[in-house]
């Protein structure tokens, strides 16, 4: 009896073809445009918003609808919520290759670089014929019940963003006393004809308008002329101190006080150094201790 | 006939098969459905009242506001999540909305800004990287960050790609990585239990660790970090329980893993070590083919995760070495040393202003803890399988507990705070194991049931309360009044005045010697280069020395152009509230007695070399003139 050769046929039934997932494409690739428009467009608080929200899950969600076995596309909520670390990863990987290859993190590399994944991930998932994404996503519970999640996150969030500003505490006021002009850049001011001028401004952060004195007083002896100013709340007074300066051989301290007007209490002070270089041979890095004087490598001496 | 259905698709033998919808349980009520929902707003509206209460009225009744606002929402949506009655689809939503909850609290202590440190560190890393449009900018606060640039990269492309600016793009991403992270959770204890009901409660027990509601809210690396551990988790665990090629989930897995090591330094560590120890228990009881198909691609996603921590911490961020040594090294073997010596310990909650049941629950957290996860373990042997992602992670729990004598040791102690992060998913994954368990033991047993809620309740308060106060201080977590010396409440109107000052007058990159937290404000606001002191460069000896600095200490100062010299009055008033000035090595750092002498401050008044710029009421800024001064040799050289 011959043997026959021939295999037994089995019949073989052959599956549908899974077809390629246009809808999840076309609302991605919306998506995506979307994003360019928020990216490119005039920067307003609704396209910010959007803007964040299309960053944070657009390129994730294509990367999933680009994946095998989408189990994780049960839930909405779980797929929404790995959209978001996979778009987080995607843009750690995406601008570590892009300052790699030395191209800087510009508004347009990161746009292209984030349409780029969207386009391959999304042309992956068509050529691949992978399962359109949230396929099962169906309101099941009454109308009423689903959005009640919905409506108390949305109450929340108006509940938290109207309490921004309530729970910041106010401002502690105080004022500033600093010196403009070649004081402000650490110079010694200059003595012209025995005289001296410097540069000075007051700013009130105070609750109200507020008077000042200001004095000056060389550490030699010499005391110049006060001036009485007023400022305004939130407001900077620019101005001068002027006064003698006796002849001397060393530069010497002027100390400036800020002063209450009314009561005469001294707020902050300032202190600068006034007078012409002159030749000594003594050289300290010690503070300068009364009727003594030091010379800087600059030649300068300076008293107390 | 009454129609019985179990809430888990599989079982395997485990807890779950017992868990029977129809068993209301201690907590299931309908009703509990609005009230989760209404109290939601409800909760954060009285969260936002105790911050208002705390920035204006300074008497502890903030606290007591504080909790009961989280309460409002969190003790319904545990009870409901705890309940058998919720859908798969609604225990998703209440965890969604627990998570963004949970993100409130911090949002809310200050909205206007970053405020705590590592905030300030990073939010002016990622506006570094924004102006220069490169990774990698050196950082003046904190020079770690400079090489784990994935959060500010995130940032940077957010800002980019919506015109939002670094600290609402910053905060919209974490809001919503708080609502990842627990639903991360949730998919883990959901699988490895096979039970949404214990993945509701494993997102809430872990919500309850010591970082989730203030250290994670905050923008800073391990915020980011440590999602993409609880998803590279979620990946592997996804892998084990596929019943097909799981394709999808290692795709996912790789994607997130290659992203951790350029994110956070611990966070890539410990995602190294968990999968490693999840894929060595897969591939040692393989028991088919799916088992083996499985375990491999367990074990290729884990040799990603340690070949991409290695690679990272050689090639780019060798530094990390000295920088997380001394937490490691210090921490062992001060709490060794603690053991013999127990009199040098660190006191907890000293001069602390906690209300006392805060302090006393920081206490009893650890017990509460340690009984949930005892109980999960006895859940766990009854298992005829238990997966190896669930051993791996029962590990991972189980580290929880070594890790807490290092609470005592002042170099240990910060270390062990952020190791909770990550082993309270361990402590999740059983703990909510063991709280359906009992919740499902007691359910139609009359006033056991009741017992039980409440004693489920009183547990859980206790471990939000308790974790919470052991990781924080009144200054980190509520406005106030001012405080010298503290992160969060020494940011005053006029200091961030000194610093527009600065920026406006003297331009930016500046090197300026400051103390910490002045210096704070100018590295990022004022876009300075601020000195950190440290034992071979002692800028701290400018104002700690009463006598003349030391010429080498002048010359390093000339050399590094340090050409600013900040001093704030306070320095010798008070003492810092955190225990040092500029730097936690500084002498005498958290011993100090006595704030520093007034005479070592102000003598720069009479010093040639130090020109007075600018001077508010307890502020001065000295520009260092070092032309004035011969820096040639001399005595004091030394």
């Amino acid at each position: 009896m011959g043997v026959d050769p021939s295999p037994p046929r089995v019949a073989v039934e052959r599956t549908p073809r899974r077809p390629r997932p246009w809808g999840s494409t076309v609302a991605l690739f919306a998506g995506a445009c979307m994003l360019t428009g928020t990216t490119l467009g005039p920067v307003s608080l609704i396209t910010t918003a959007l803007g964040l929200v299309l960053a944070l899950t657009v390129p994730g969600l294509a990367l999933i609808s680009a994946m095998p076995d989408q189990e994780f596309t049960r839930s909405p909520l779980m797929t929404v919520a790995l959209s978001v670390v996979l778009s987080a990863a995607f843009y750690v990987l995406a601008l570590l290759g892009l300052d790699a290859l030395g191209i800087g993190l510009s508004r347009e590399a990161i746009l292209i670089v984030t349409e780029a994944g969207i386009a391959l991930s999304c042309g992956w998932s068509l050529a691949t014929r992978r399962p359109p994404l949230l396929p099962d996503v169906r309101l099941r519970r009454p109308p009423t019940k689903s959005l009640v999640p919905l409506v108390s996150m949305a109450a929340a969030a108006a509940v938290v963003f109207s309490m921004v500003g309530l729970t910041s505490e106010s401002p502690a006021p105080y004022q500033a006393m600093y010196a403009t002009g070649p004081a402000a850049a650490g110079l010694t001011l200059n003595v012209v004809k025995g005289r001296s001028q410097l540069g000075l401004a007051v700013a009130n952060h105070t609750s109200g308008r507020r008077a000042y004195r200001l004095t000056g007083a060389l550490a030699t002896g010499a005391r110049w002329s006060p001036l009485q100013i007023e400022v305004p709340k939130g407001a900077t007074w620019s101005g001068s101190l002027a006064g003698p300066v006796p002849a001397s051989r060393c530069r010497a301290r002027l100390e400036v006080d800020l002063q209450d007007a009314s009561t005469g209490r001294v707020l902050t002070q300032l202190s600068v150094w006034v007078g012409t270089a002159a030749r000594s041979p003594s050289l300290h890095g010690h503070p300068v201790p009364a009727s003594h004087s030091v010379t800087s490598p600059d030649g300068a001496n300076y008293c107390a | 006939m009454t129609k019985h259905h179990t809430d888990v698709a599989v079982t395997s033998g485990g807890i779950a098969s017992v868990v029977d919808a129809n068993e209301r349980g201690p907590c299931g009520r309908a009703w509990l459905f609005w009230v989760v929902w209404i109290a939601l707003p409800l909760g954060c509206a009285i969260v936002g009242y105790s911050y208002y209460n705390a920035a204006r009225h300074p008497d502890s009744w903030h606290y007591h506001i504080f909790w009961i606002g989280m309460l409002t929402f969190m003790l319904p949506a545990g009870a409901r999540l705890l309940s058998a009655d919720p859908s798969r689809g609604e225990r998703l939503q209440i965890t969604a909305a627990f998570g963004l909850f949970a993100f409130v609290p911090k949002f809310l202590r200050d909205p206007s800004g970053p405020l705590w440190y590592d905030e300030l560190a990073h939010w002016t890393q990622a506006q570094a990287i924004h102006a220069h449009r490169a990774l990698f900018q050196p950082n003046p606060i904190e020079p770690i960050i400079q090489k784990f640039p994935g959060l500010e990269a995130v940032t940077d492309a957010l800002r980019e790609l919506s015109g939002a600016s670094t600290f609402a793009a910053g905060s919209t991403l974490i809001a919503l990585l708080h609502l990842s992270a627990l639903l991360g959770v949730f998919f883990i204890a959901e699988r490895l239990w096979d039970s949404p009901r214990i993945g509701g409660v494993a997102a809430i027990v872990y919500a309850c660790n010591p970082g989730f509601i203030l250290f994670d809210s905050q923008f800073a690396y391990e915020s980011l970090g440590i999602v993409f551990f609880i998803w590279s988790v979620a990946a592997v665990v996804g892998i084990w329980a596929s019943k097909r090629s799981p394709g999808g989930w290692t795709a996912a897995g790789v994607l997130i893993i290659a992203a951790v090591a350029p994110t956070h330094h611990i966070s890539s560590y410990v995602t190294a070590g968990v999968l490693t120890v999840a894929a060595l228990f897969a591939l040692a009881r393989r028991q088919g083919r799916d088992d083996a198909r499985n375990a491999r691609y367990g074990a290729a996603l884990a040799t990603l995760a340690v070949a991409t921590a290695a690679a990272w911490l050689l090639v780019v961020a060798s530094s990390t070495i000295a920088y997380l040594s001394p937490h490691v090294s210090g921490g062992i073997s001060q709490t060794f040393h603690l053991i013999f010596q127990p009199s040098a310990r660190r006191q907890l909650f000293q001069a602390s202003t906690l209300p006392v049941y805060e302090r006393a629950s920081a206490f009893l957290a650890p017990l509460v803890a340690g009984a949930a996860v005892a109980v999960g373990l006895i859940s766990l042997r009854r298992r005829a399988s238990v997966p190896p992602a669930l051993l791996a992670l029962s590990v991972l729990g189980l580290a929880y507990f070594p890790a807490l004598p290092f609470f005592l040791s002042r170099a240990g102690n910060e270390g062990a705070r952020r190791s909770l992060d990550f082993s309270y998913l361990g402590v999740a994954v059983l703990g909510a194991a063991a709280l359906v368990r009992l919740a499902t033991w007691s359910s139609h047993r009359g006033r056991a049931t009741m017992l039980t809620g409440c004693a489920i309740a009183v547990a859980g308060v206790i471990l939000l309360t308790g974790n919470i106060a052991s990781g924080f201080d009144e200054e980190y977590r509520f406005p106030g009044p001012y405080v010298y010396g503290s992160d969060t409440r020494s940011q005053t109107a006029e200091s961030r005045g000194m610093v527009n000052w600065f920026l406006t007058t003297q331009g930016p990159n500046q090197h300026v010697v400051v103390d910490r937290y002045n210096g704070m404000l100018l590295a990022s606001f004022g876009h300075q280069l601020t000195v950190t002191p440290s034992p071979a460069f002692p800028a701290w000896n400018l104002y700690f020395d009463s006598a003349s600095p030391a010429l080498s200490l002048l010359r390093q100062l000339r050399d590094s152009r340090d050409n600013y010299l900040v001093i704030d009055e306070r320095m010798a008033q008070k003492l810092p509230r955190i225990g040092f000035y500029f730097v936690p090595n500084e002498p005498l750092a958290g011993i100090r007695l006595k704030p520093l002498s007034s005479r070592a401050l102000d003598r720069y008044v009479s010093l040639p070399w130090a020109r007075d710029i600018y001077s508010s009421d307890t502020l001065k800024i000295y520009r260092l003139d070092f032309s004035a001064i011969s820096l040639s040799g001399g005595a004091n050289g030394g």
